[in-house]
């Protein structure tokens, strides 16, 4: 779908991508992660044509996007970090606008118009100024436009900010709705967005490409392990002799716990291990009951915490 | 295109700065026409179009138009999705500069009734007043090019704005400023040397990055430049007569237009020179806008 290959970008002496190369498949939700500064807008502005790179390439859909790029740029609708929106036109007359410069059909139109307004939530004020819109609003019209035309792929940069809470849950699910039919990368700082929406995570640092995965494998690949928090009913020596017994542990750890006499262990195994199970069956063979059992996944904030800023040690040395 | 050239078109007639354009340069043109060929008792209206009040209103008036052209896209960030659609930069260009030479063409329109109205007077030349007009409007539509091209090299509307006056200001003075240099051929010979060397400095700014060894290209191009031309001279000296006022004359668009249009005959070469303004400072402005994408 897109392929973006050994992408560099300069400002000047300042490297903005570094030799950024990856791919993106069909009918997926890719969040893109980065600190401020990572050239995450930089690389989104690059894929859709706006900006030019200083070396690489981009193809979208087969076509190069210098080569062809009306072919490519055909292919993307894109809602910049800031909606470019004009202030002195109605939302109507603004999709009109795009309508035109996309070069949709004059009859397809008002169907598309109908569905897309509903879609965004913005059939009501269809006949106010932009100008006199709301933050949450202008977003939508801007998502509205992205979305006109129905693009293979859609590119939204930051797409939730500034709305509140309900406004967010909203737009998530339209970013939901819009896979059946679409392609779409997202941008975000805000990691329970990423959880909840995307299918497939892309983490850049200083330019680079730090991590690509899915949401749950990068949280076990990271920390390279699975964890079970348990607390269990029973002295802390009995509960190492058991953990010692038992296959697949890679480390545990146990801290006595006065509460109730209970003890808590923090029980680390392979990636691909879950040892919920053998746990269970372990103590209760034991007579140790156990009150209380959490499967601890490394959350996607110490991922990306862990990720980002391991690479900028890196580079101090 | 056609998109950009009805949303452009819209934006100057649902704000007030397109009824304003036509209104206010309508009443100067009026009055200078009344003033100069009416009143004045001149059949010709080439006459009242190379009078300074109508170049002074040029200069004010075409940066009120071009300013916000691209400086205000850009600022606003609107120019996203114009070069993110699927539409070439060249069309983008063409587009934003047909809606405003239509703005433009109204009040010329307009002025197409006044040969009408002096051919009430008596015997007057028709032919040669709409030839005027045409040319004026020719004139007018480099103007707005340049305007445009400044518009494209700033974000900011009103450095947009007092770049065009200025320069618009120093084109209407140049005519003037030509006096000053002595038609000498030494002196003219000189002059094209210094160009010669402002040339190589503004390669070698330009190139040093992208090229190897561009300071030798630099010294190359000037010595080759200064070679040439000290050449020229000891073969003719007489070709350099008066050069350097002919190069100034020739740049500067207002001098041009009275230079055609005031002997009541149709030159082609002033079609093909306005034409050829208009051309040059459009690529200009597709080149700059291009040029920021790669930097």
């Amino acid at each position: 779908m897109i392929e973006v290959k050994n992408l560099v970008k300069k400002y000047g002496d300042h490297m903005a991508v570094k030799d950024l190369s990856f791919n993106i498949e069909k009918g997926k939700i890719y969040g893109f992660l980065g600190p401020n500064g990572a050239g995450k807008s930089t690389t989104m502005n690059i894929i859709t044509g706006y900006l030019a790179a200083t070396e690489g390439q981009v193809i979208v859909n087969g076509h190069d996007i210098y080569e062809e790029p009306e072919e490519a740029k055909k292919c993307i609708g894109y809602l910049p970090e800031i909606p470019p929106l004009y202030p002195d036109m109605t939302p109507k007359e603004y999709l009109e606008f795009s309508a035109d410069l996309k070069g949709i059909e004059k009859k397809r139109r008002a169907e598309q118009f109908k569905e897309i307004s509903k879609l965004t939530g913005i059939e009501d004020v269809m006949n106010r100024l932009i100008k006199n819109l709301s933050k949450g609003y202008r977003q939508r019209v801007g998502l509205a436009q992205a979305i006109l035309g129905y693009p293979e792929v859609i590119i939204l940069d930051e797409p939730t900010v500034g709305l509140d809470p309900k406004q967010i849950v909203e737009i998530r699910d339209v970013i939901k709705g819009l896979s059946k039919r679409h392609t779409v990368i997202l941008s975000t700082h805000i990691m329970q967005e990423v959880s909840a929406v995307c299918d497939e995570v892309i983490i850049i640092a200083h330019g680079e490409l730090v991590a690509r995965d899915t949401p749950d494998n990068l949280g076990k690949h990271v920390s390279g392990s699975n964890t079970v928090e348990l607390s269990v009913k029973a002295p802390d020596y009995k509960v190492k002799a058991i953990l010692n017994k038992l296959g697949g542990v890679t480390k545990f750890e146990v801290h006595s716990d006065n509460d109730e006499g209970c003890t808590k262990a923090l029980v680390s195994t392979g990636v691909d291990k879950d040892l919920r199970e053998d746990l269970f069956y372990a103590f209760a063979n034991a007579k140790c009951p156990i009150v209380a059992m959490n499967y601890s996944n490394t959350s996607l904030e110490d991922v990306f915490i862990k990720v980002t800023s391991g690479r900028q040690t890196d580079r101090r040395r | 295109m056609l998109a950009i050239y009805k949303k452009e078109l819209r934006t100057y007639f649902t704000t007030m700065t397109g009824y304003a354009f036509i209104a206010f340069f309508s009443l100067v043109s009026g009055f200078v026409f009344y003033y100069m060929n009416v009143e004045g008792s001149s059949a010709f209206v080439g006459y009242f179009l190379r009078y300074s009040y109508i170049s002074v209103i040029m200069m004010v008036l075409v940066p009120v138009l071009t300013m916000k052209i691209f400086a205000d896209e850009r600022h606003s960030k609107t120019d996203q999705m114009l070069f993110t659609a699927p539409v070439t930069v060249g069309k983008i260009v063409m587009g934003k500069y047909l809606a405003v030479a239509t703005v433009f063409s109204i009040p010329v329109a307009v002025m197409l009734t006044y040969p009408l109205i002096m051919m009430d007077y008596g015997d007057t030349p028709v032919g040669a007043n709409y030839a005027a007009i045409a040319g004026f409007w020719l004139m007018g539509l480099a103007l707005f090019a340049i305007g445009c091209f400044v518009s494209s090299i700033t974000e900011n509307q009103i450095i947009s704005a007092v770049v065009t006056f200025a320069i618009l200001l120093f084109l209407f003075l140049l005519q003037y400023i030509t006096g000053i240099f002595s038609t000498d051929a030494l002196v003219s010979a000189i002059a094209i040397c210094v160009f010669v060397i402002l040339f190589a400095v503004i390669y070698w700014l330009v190139a040093r990055k992208t090229v190897d060894k561009a300071a030798i290209y630099a010294v190359i191009i000037a010595l080759a430049g200064i070679a040439v031309v000290v050449a020229l001279y000891f073969i003719n000296s007489s070709m350099f007569d008066g050069l350097l006022q002919n190069i100034m004359l020739r740049c500067s668009v207002y001098y041009m237009f009275t230079y055609y249009f005031s002997a009541e005959v149709i030159d082609i070469g002033s079609f093909v020179y306005f034409i050829s303004v208009i051309g040059f400072f459009l690529f200009l402005t597709v080149q700059s806008i291009q040029k920021r994408r790669w930097s």
